[in-house]
């Protein structure tokens, strides 16, 4: 079921302003599976995703994408080339340009299947013509979310992947997720809050509390035993109780 | 389509129907009144159009007013000058990179091939494409040595970088080629045609399709190619594109380089017509500014439609004021069109941003330090300090404090309004200028006491402040500063030069010694401290009080609500007005604040020059002061205070020239140079810089505490 | 024309009936276009007093749009009434309305970036009027209590002297909440998305929090999209879908609702 190692993370450390906010990761996703990284508000998710395309500088350890380092700040642009399409939380849209030309920057190079991104959803052909920054919250996550998807990646990192998303729609947006894993051989990580949901399509989980490691393992497990999962998930707070 | 416009919109689109209508019945009357100012204005129109887009390609880039794009139509077009007239190549920029240093050591280190030798006179299109070379590695330079590692940094940083460019070229041209005006070999045809009757020279024409053909080429490229689209997303947000896999840093370098070169395609292909000074391009900049404003900063085909209007109502209103006199002859020729787009700028604004908007651009931080024993301590030795300087020490250091300490007033008046708002003015010194006109008409015409002149002119500036603050309750960003950069020019053509109140009596005006019941302290009164000579030690101890008092003041203006409020504003209008705050009357109170700082900045001026001119307070004063403000920092008091010090001639410049170098004839060059330098290197101003360094000092050190305890600091 | 031809008759009695009941906050027959898009239909809806009501609808059905027209944001796009305390309040600018104690947080974000998040609080805490600036400019002012209780009522007290944008999804949403909470007189808050980017834990506690806030007599309207919070915590929700208002209900009636199950739901949003 697993193929290529897409990212490996190692011995990570990796923050803001000298002060580490992700200490000690390991975490590696290969091409065919659904890796899904949980753990509450402020657990560092966000950091060590900038980590991989390359935002956050890297404290120690080491970030390995397709067999190559992280690229510095100054190269950030080539991990999006090496085939990593990140939707960052605050969805990385550019509001003064269309809906369309947004799509179309899915891709460097090369034809972009605009129509691809308008079956994922349909919901946003109306919105075609419309600027990014006037749709609602909601579409615009839709929007960040095709264009990561027609950017045809190789490893693809979604953070928070249903924000703002009715229910109906990221409940059909899981199989969505599994399909480009299965079909297209991608990797993807996802971030996400909703657990159940998130473990469902996923083949493996990592938990992240307060910047360390705190569980890991298979998906279906995980799953199963939720008590120990949940325990993980408040550990640091209980601790503060 | 029509029924999306609001009352105002449609009422301006009836209006300018009816005069386009009024026009051509005027034409079809009375041709040489109301067509031949049409055709003459294509040449001037053709430039301001061109330089309007290459300012769109600019801003669709990185986002930057650039004002030094006058400046490289003006080096790039003596290139082709030289190169066509002698055959000779001028090594750029520099007359000699080793001049300066020479120069100020009066020795000949090195003899620098400042020119290259081609032959006796070069054919034109040689000597285009060579001029072209140059600016193309112009632009080269400009992203790599200064845009580039100004990438992340608040876009006022390269504004002030841009203004930094302009005064550098200039002076390099003047350097160089001298001051006089020089024309160039014409590249296209310039026999007469006759169009309806009316001669005109054909090249107008050649120009007219030339700058046609480029506005739609960038139209296209911008609109369609995936490298314009992913231009655009680059300066809207470099990180995002970064994300996307864009290099943004590649696409604005070709932009650059793009603007580089059209803009010594204009000054080459104009420059026939009209001449070329060494600012000439820059002053025509203003009017491009307008025309791109028009079309929002983004739009090419509006830019030059706008820019080409500019140069014939400009003519038309020539041609009216000689043929009607009841025109009153009151500058309106030149602050006409700036009104007007203003006006524009206002009906097609909102009062707030709205979805989506734009993000305000960062400004650096507005740090407020809290008032220990130990900064108490400090500043009292700090004025100690300016107290000695002021009365005892040398003449040339009075002077250069007094400089410094209006300067340390007008850069305050910055802070406020674009330091704690937000909102970016580009008028100060106008403002200044009317109160320094004001005050000498009080007092020598009208014979007011100093009592009532100075609260009476002061109170004039912020007359005048308040309504160009008008615009800032509709517009923001980068237009605002157009329009404030407007307001100042329609301030000093309408006022300044001619007499009045508020300008000049026989080409100058006079403020004469400051007195209060008899008492005179001006700068060449007598004082019972220092060594009498002139300037005295009275005016500084008098402008050191005021200026306590206003630095002091806007301290605590920045930990008042008021203060808390205005960083709301400039943080997030939307949010603001949410969160209670009355948006509209934060701004105005903050204009208020400003110009009356500015203004009493104005009459201190008059007092200290005594005699003065308009080009005190003219746009160029404001652009300086701005970017000193800047550099020194802006949202700060203690930044002001730095700026102080840089002020042209302040305490700064004189302990420089007298302890190192005197630059002499290189001022100008050397301090765009330094300009340049400045804001590259602290693109957060000084003060914010120094900050910075203190804090990632103490984090160093708080870092190798927790090492030794990290028990607790983990906890 | 008088403005009787305006309102229609069905309208003029939903008006006589708020008159009499007890609702804080009221619309009548709302409507925003931009340029030919309708984002919002005719909405009349209200929020009575101590009561939570929600509002939910699937993406870009108009609920932010919604509350931007009642907070005043959208004078240029909008008509119909909105009563607040059975006043009319159409086409006051936002900041009177925040006087008026109508209080609204962002879908989002929009916080003051380059302040603390103490100060953020600090700003929207009181009104300040020419003579209240003057005052506070001459006599340093005292602390803000309100600031300190909301800051510990939100658990953000950790994190008041740090700048907002180097707080998670989560933290920042909720200082945007305590932003809303903080005003002086606040008479009902509108809420956008106020759990977005908080976990499954931290939601509930929210919740609670919300509650509580209730019970001590605020009003309140929240859109969100987390059902568990909305379905738990509510009294009442309305739902909206293309801009118009579909379904109206207690959370039982709507969690079976089978309009709201197709546009909204689907199969787990319940869960
Ligand atoms: N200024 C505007 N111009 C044009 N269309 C707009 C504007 N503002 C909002 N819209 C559109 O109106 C519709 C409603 O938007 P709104 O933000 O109210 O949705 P919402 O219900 O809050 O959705 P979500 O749950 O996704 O946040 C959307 O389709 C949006 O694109
Ligand atoms: N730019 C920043 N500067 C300083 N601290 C930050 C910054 N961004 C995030 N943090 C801090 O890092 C921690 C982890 O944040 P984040 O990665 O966003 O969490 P998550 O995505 O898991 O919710 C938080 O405590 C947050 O306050
Ligand atoms: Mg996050
Ligand atoms: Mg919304």
């Amino acid at each position: 079921m697993t193929g290529e190692r897409l990212l490996t993370i190692e011995c990570l450390h990796a923050g803001y302003d000298g002060v580490a906010v992700v200490r000690n990761l390991n975490l590696h996703v290969d091409s065919g599976e659904v890796v899904a990284l949980i753990g509450p508000n402020g657990a560092g998710k966000t950091t060590t995703l900038m980590t991989v395309s390359g935002m956050v500088q890297i404290m120690s350890g080491s970030v390995t994408v397709m067999d190559r380092l992280v690229p510095r700040l100054r190269q950030a642009h080539r991990a999006a080339r090496w085939g990593v399409s990140h939707v960052p939380e605050n969805r990385g849209l550019l509001f003064q340009l269309t809906v369309r030309e947004n799509l179309l920057l899915a891709k460097t190079r090369g034809r972009v299947n605009i129509d691809r991104a308008m079956d994922f959803f349909p919901a946003l052909v109306p919105l075609i013509g419309r600027r990014a920054g006037l749709l609602s919250g909601g579409e615009q996550q839709m929007l960040a979310l095709a264009r990561a998807i027609v950017a045809e990646p190789k490893l693809l990192m979604v953070d928070e992947m249903s924000l703002g998303l009715a229910p109906v729609i990221y409940e059909e947006l899981m199989p969505v997720v599994r399909r480009i894993a299965d079909d297209a051989g991608a990797g993807v990580l996802l971030v996400e809050q909703h657990v159940d949901l998130a473990l469902e399509v996923s083949d493996r989980g990592y938990v992240l509390n307060h910047g360390d490691l705190v569980m890991q393992g298979d998906a279906s497990e995980m799953l199963a035993d939720r008590a120990v999962l949940d325990a993980s998930y408040l550990g640091a707070k209980s601790l503060e109780d | 389509m029509i029924a999306r416009l609001s009352l105002a919109e449609r009422v301006g689109a009836v209006g300018l129907a009816a005069l386009a209508l009024a026009w051509i019945a005027g034409a079809l009357l009375n041709r040489e009144t109301f067509f031949d100012p049409v055709l003459f204005g294509l040449g001037s129109g053709a430039i301001i159009a061109a330089l309007a887009i290459g300012l769109v390609v600019a801003f669709r880039a990185s986002g930057v007013i650039n004002f030094g794009h006058g400046a490289v139509a003006t080096y790039v077009t003596y290139v082709y000058v030289s190169l066509v007239s002698d055959g000779r190549y001028p090594v750029p920029p520099l007359p000699n990179p080793l001049a300066p240093i020479e120069g100020i050591a009066g020795i000949e280190i090195f003899d620098f091939p400042t020119f290259i030798n081609m032959g006796d006179s070069m054919p034109r299109i040689p000597a285009l494409l060579i001029a072209l070379a140059t600016a193309a590695a112009l632009g080269l330079v400009a992203h790599f040595a200064i845009f580039r590692p100004l990438r992340y940094a608040p876009v006022l940083a390269k504004v002030i970088a841009s203004l930094g460019i302009m005064l550098f070229l200039q002076a390099a041209v003047v350097l160089r080629f001298g001051a006089r005006a020089k024309a160039a070999e014409p590249i296209f045809p310039n026999e007469p045609v006759e169009i309806f009757g009316a001669r005109v020279g054909q090249d107008r024409l050649w120009i007219l399709g030339t700058v046609a053909v480029i506005t739609a080429g960038l139209w296209l490229l911008f609109r369609y190619s995936r490298f314009g689209i992913a231009t655009r997303a680059g300066a809207e947000n470099e990180r995002f594109a970064t994300l996307l896999g864009f290099n943004a840093d590649f696409a604005a370098g070709v932009n650059w380089v793009m603007a580089s070169v059209l803009a010594g395609l204009v000054g080459i292909l104009v420059s026939p017509i009209t001449g070329v000074t060494p600012n000439f391009f820059t002053v025509l900049l203003i009017s491009s500014l307008g025309a791109a404003l028009l079309g929002r900063m983004s739009s090419f085909v509006i830019a030059a439609v706008a820019g080409f209007m500019l140069g014939i109502v400009d003519q038309q209103l020539f041609r009216l004021e000689l043929e009607w006199d009841w025109i009153p002859d009151i500058g309106i020729r030149r602050a006409l069109p700036f009104v007007v787009i203003a006006l524009a700028m206002v009906i097609r604004g909102e009062s707030l941003p709205s979805r989506g908007a734009l993000t305000v651009e960062r400004l650096p931080d507005a740090h407020s330090p809290r008032i220990t024993r130990g900064r108490v301590i400090a500043y009292g030795v700090l004025i100690a300090g300016a107290f000695w300087l002021t009365v005892f020490a040398p003449f040339q250091y009075r002077n250069g404090m007094q400089n410094s300490m209006i300067g340390i007033i007008l850069a305050l008046s910055l802070v406020v309004v674009t330091g704690y708002v937000g909102q970016i003015s580009l008028m100060q010194m106008a403002l200044a200028g009317v109160s320094a006109f004001a005050v000498a008409s009080f007092v020598n015409q009208a014979e007011m006491t100093l009592l009532v002149a100075v609260p009476l002119a002061v109170a004039s500036g912020v007359g005048f402040g308040l309504i160009a603050a008008i615009p800032s309750l509709r517009t923001r960003g980068a237009s605002l500063a157009i329009v404030t950069l407007a307001s100042g020019l329609a301030i000093a053509e309408i006022f300044f030069a001619r007499p009045g109140w508020f300008g000049l009596d026989r080409g100058i005006k006079t403020a004469g010694t400051p007195a209060i019941f008899g008492v005179e302290f001006g700068p060449n009164s007598k004082f019972f401290l220092g060594d009498g000579k002139v300037p005295t030690g009275g005016y500084g101890v008098f402008l050191l009080f005021v200026v306590a008092a206003c630095c002091i003041s806007v301290m605590r203006l920045r930990r008042s609500r008021l203060g808390e409020q205005m960083l709301a504003v400039r943080a997030n209008e939307r949010a603001a007005a949410a969160a209670g705050v009355n948006v509209a009357a934060i701004k105005l109170s903050a204009f208020a604040i400003s110009s009356f700082l500015a203004a009493l900045g104005g009459t201190l001026i008059a007092f200290d020059l005594g005699t003065f001119g308009g080009d005190s307070f003219g746009i160029f004063a404001s652009l300086t002061l701005l970017a000193f403000a800047y550099l020194g920092g802006i949202s700060t008091v203690g930044g002001a205070i730095t700026a102080g010090t840089l002020f042209s001639e302040g305490i700064g410049i004189v302990v420089t020239n007298e302890w190192f170098i005197d630059v002499g004839p290189y001022t100008a060059y050397v301090a765009g140079f330094f300009l340049i330098a400045t804001a590259v290197y602290n693109n957060e101003g000084i003060d914010g810089f120094q900050r910075k360094q203190v804090q990632q000092l103490g984090a160093r050190l708080n870092r190798l505490w927790r090492l030794r305890a990290p028990t607790k600091a983990d906890a | 024309m008088s403005w009787f031809v305006l309102i229609k008759r069905s309208d003029l009695l939903c008006v006589w009936r708020l008159a009499m009941s007890d609702a804080v906050l009221a619309t009548v027959g709302l409507k925003v276009r931009f340029g030919g898009l309708v984002a919002v239909d005719d909405v009349s809806l209200e929020c009575r007093r101590g009561r939570l009501t929600g509002l939910i609808g699937p993406n870009g059905a108009g609920k932010t749009t919604f509350i931007d027209a009642v907070t005043g944001f959208l004078p240029n796009n909008s008509k119909g009434s909105v009563l607040l305390e059975g006043e009319e309040v159409f086409g006051c600018s936002p900041h009177r309305l925040s006087h008026y104690g109508l209080t609204r947080t962002w879908q989002t974000l929009e916080l003051f970036d380059d302040v603390t998040v103490r100060s953020n609080l600090d700003i929207a805490s009181r009104r300040l009027t020419v003579g209240s600036a003057l005052l506070d400019y001459f006599r340093p002012r005292q602390r803000a209590e309100r600031v300190d209780e909301v800051l510990e009522l939100l658990n953000l007290g950790d994190i008041a002297e740090r700048q907002p944008r180097e707080l998670s999804q989560g933290q920042r949403k909720l200082v945007g909440v305590g932003r809303a909470l903080v005003a002086e007189s606040s008479n009902i808050l509108l809420l956008d998305e106020p759990a977005a980017g908080l976990d499954k834990a931290e939601t509930e506690w929210f919740g609670a929090q919300l509650r509580c806030l209730v019970d001590q007599g605020y009003t309140m309207l929240v859109v969100d999209h987390d059902m568990g919070l909305v379905l738990n915590v509510c009294d009442f929700i309305h739902m909206l879908v293309f801009g118009q208002l579909t379904a109206s209900g207690t959370p039982d009636v709507m969690r079976n609702n089978a309009d709201v199950i197709a546009a909204y739901l689907g199969h787990s949003g319940t869960g």
